[in-house]
């Protein structure tokens, strides 16, 4: 497995054809050359045949030479002589060609044959002459070498038929060798093929199934599917630009999901920004006639003592009761315009608050010691509740990291902000106090500065009464309060969120339990990237 | 010495309300107030001449038409030496800033602080330059 997957898949296919080609080259050779030998041995048995019927032929053209001669040596007639010359020339012709295979057998046959023909021609003589007794002597004599080429050549016949036999039972062996060894060739090939055959398969599908599988699940959106380690093949190829598509569907996740959170912050801003100049322009409407209102109420305190110093020696003609009625008429209409005048006051402190949102950049950045700012506003918030209430006690918990190089801030915007928190803070802490909780519940402000490299984080926490999570959207909504009527503006928030997000490009984070805790975190950067879009009238 | 101020404003009620906050020292003799609701009634007030002696102008700037800030250019080519005062709700640094260059004697912010303009207004020097013919 491991072996093949080293190869490329085509490389693979050709390994199997190349196999299974060697094979069968090298099998129709073996059976060409075989059939070949066959071919020939079997033309050589048949050959051995031709001539053992050659021989046989011999042996029976001699039979009728012997035959005949006896015949004319008996008859004296011309057609024995014929007839005899006839089968001299069939064995004649006979000899020669097995003179070629078995030269020595011949050649002992011919000299046989010669001295049979001498002794049987002298025969022949004889009787013509009439001695007979000669011619019978001579006649036996012939009979006697007759004899032993007669058995010359019947042992030649028997002779080279059974080599004739002997070569086709070996043509015969051989074949059927030759066949076998096909079979077994065949049937090895076949399962040799079939098995690497497999074993490719197994080399390509496994690993194939492996990325079909991560591929679905990167469809399903699993994107920490486990993509198969990468071979050197094509399937490696595919798998190694499938982790890539799979590294590009994280990042371009994250980076959603990075631009998503940035495009909600903008969100928020825009419409903080937008919020803030709704306001600017409101509270600039609103100035105006409130002024009017206001001075008009001074004056008209200041008037009614006028009329109360000019009136004096009428009212004092007056009778009891109708001077008293005066009096109390004249003293309700002033505490009224009081009242008035003291409202106006507090509206137009609202106004003066919502008008800081929509200030230019007033302060300029300097290079301050973040420390120092928290540590100022701090004692400051902590002596402003003091102040309002005596009875007032918290424990403050300071833990600054001295290491924070200084940053470049705002750094009277920065303490307002932190005023706003720590202000914040203590409320929460204090009512949680007055409300009851449990007796061992002691109050504590922490606040902590840390440098977290690019950027520099404050923390202000409270264990006082918490926000609820349904206030948490508008926390910093401009008027948005959960303090009574009078105690806050609603506005403490919304412009330290102006001033960290907007003003100095920070970010300011809250977390919080309902009569547990709440901690806000303000990071500001180091390099100011602040937004320039700020709401300015 | 009875000396007149000009006060320069399109909200009527402005008017009063100086006539109210100054109404002892108008009874006491000590200025006159006259009132205009635009720059172009200043410039036309000015050019008749005041009697008494025109110590001082509060304008507004913002006003339709001719603005505060053009009105204290006008007011300082016919009479450089006159000390004129800007009232503004918008404290902003680019208006003070343009309104020192054309010469303001000071700047005000809405809401005026009444007490502290009279004392501005007690420190003035008594205008040195001729009145105006009649």
């Amino acid at each position: 497995m491991l072996g093949l997957s080293q190869f490329t898949i085509r490389a693979r296919l050709a390994i199997l054809s190349c196999m299974l080609l060697i094979v069968l080259a090298g099998t129709t050779g073996y059976l060409t050359r075989t059939l070949s030998d066959e071919a020939a041995a079997t033309a050589r048995a048949a050959d051995m045949f031709a001539l053992a019927d050659q021989a046989n032929s011999a042996r029976i053209a001699f039979g009728e030479l012997r035959y005949w001669n006896t015949d004319l040596a008996v008859s004296q007639l011309t057609l024995s002589e014929q007839k005899a010359a006839a089968a001299r020339e069939r064995l004649e012709r006979d000899l020669d060609q097995l003179a070629a295979q078995k030269p020595s057998q011949i050649a002992k046959v011919r000299a046989e044959l010669a001295d049979y023909e001498k002794l049987a021609g002298q025969a022949v003589d004889a009787y013509t002459n009439d001695q007979r007794v000669i011619g019978n002597t001579l006649l036996a004599q012939a009979r006697q070498h007759s004899l032993v080429l007669d058995e010359l050549l019947g042992a030649m016949v028997s002779e080279v038929t059974s080599e004739a036999r002997v070569a086709r039972d070996r043509v015969v062996g051989e074949a059927a060798a030759a066949t076998r060894v096909a079979y077994a060739i065949f049937v090895a090939a076949v399962l040799a093929g079939v098995l690497l055959t497999l074993l490719i398969w197994r080399s390509i599908s496994v690993p194939l199934r492996a990325l079909v599988s991560a591929m679905n699940g990167l469809i399903a959106g699993k994107a920490e599917v486990e993509i198969p380690p990468a071979g050197p093949d094509e399937i490696g190829a595919m798998a190694r630009i499938l982790a890539l598509f799979r590294n590009t569907l994280f990042e371009l996740r994250e980076t959603l999901e990075r631009l998503q959170s940035a495009q909600a912050s903008l969100v928020q801003s825009e419409k903080m920004a937008s919020l803030g100049q709704l306001t600017a322009g409101i509270a600039h409407e609103i100035k105006n006639p409130l002024n009017f209102v206001n001075n008009f109420a001074e004056l008209s305190v200041e008037l009614l003592e006028e009329v109360k110093q000019v009136t004096e020696p009428a009212v004092a003609a007056l009778g009891g009761p109708q001077r008293a009625e005066f009096a109390d008429a004249i003293a309700t209409l002033t505490s009224n315009l009081e009242k008035i005048a003291e409202h106006g006051k507090r509206a137009d402190g609202i106004v003066k608050s919502m008008l800081l949102h929509s200030r230019g950049d007033s302060g300029t950045r300097q290079i301050s010691d973040i420390n120092a700012l928290v540590d100022e506003a701090l004692n400051l918030a902590y002596h402003g509740a003091r102040a309002q209430n005596q009875n007032f006690n918290i424990t403050l918990e300071r833990d600054l990291d001295k290491s924070i190089a200084p940053i470049e801030v705002v750094p009277q915007e920065l303490t307002r902000v932190f005023l706003n928190l720590f202000g914040n803070g203590l409320y929460a802490a204090s009512r949680r106090n007055q409300e009851g909780g449990a007796p061992d519940y002691r109050p504590e402000l922490r606040v902590s500065t840390r440098d977290i490299g690019g950027e520099v984080e404050v923390k202000v926490r409270d264990n006082g009464t918490g926000i609820a999570p349904e206030f948490r959207d508008r926390l910093f909504t401009p008027f948005f309060t959960t303090k009574p009527t009078g105690e806050g503006t609603g506005l403490g928030l919304s412009i330290s969120y102006d001033i960290v997000v907007q003003q100095h490009g920070g970010t300011i984070t809250i977390d919080s339990r309902v009569n547990e805790f709440t901690e806000f975190t303000v990071r500001l950067p180091r390099t100011s990237r602040a937004s320039p879009a700020r709401a300015s009238t | 010495m009875t000396v007149s101020i000009l006060i320069v404003d399109d909200e009527p009620d402005v008017a009063e309300l100086f006539r109210q906050r100054f109404r002892r020292e108008v009874r006491q003799g000590t200025y006159v107030l006259h009132f205009a609701g635009s720059g172009e009634e200043a410039l036309g007030k000015l050019n008749d001449g005041f009697l008494p002696e025109l110590i001082v102008i509060l304008s507004d700037i913002n006003m339709p038409g001719m603005d505060g800030l053009e009105l204290l250019r006008e007011v300082k080519q016919r009479r450089p030496d006159l000390p004129v005062m800007m009232v503004t709700a918008y404290g902003d640094e680019e208006r003070r800033r343009r309104a020192a260059e054309y010469g303001a004697f000071e700047f005000v912010t809405k809401p005026v602080d009444f007490d502290l303009l009279k004392t501005q207004l007690g420190q003035l020097p008594a205008a040195s330059a001729p009145e105006a013919p009649h």
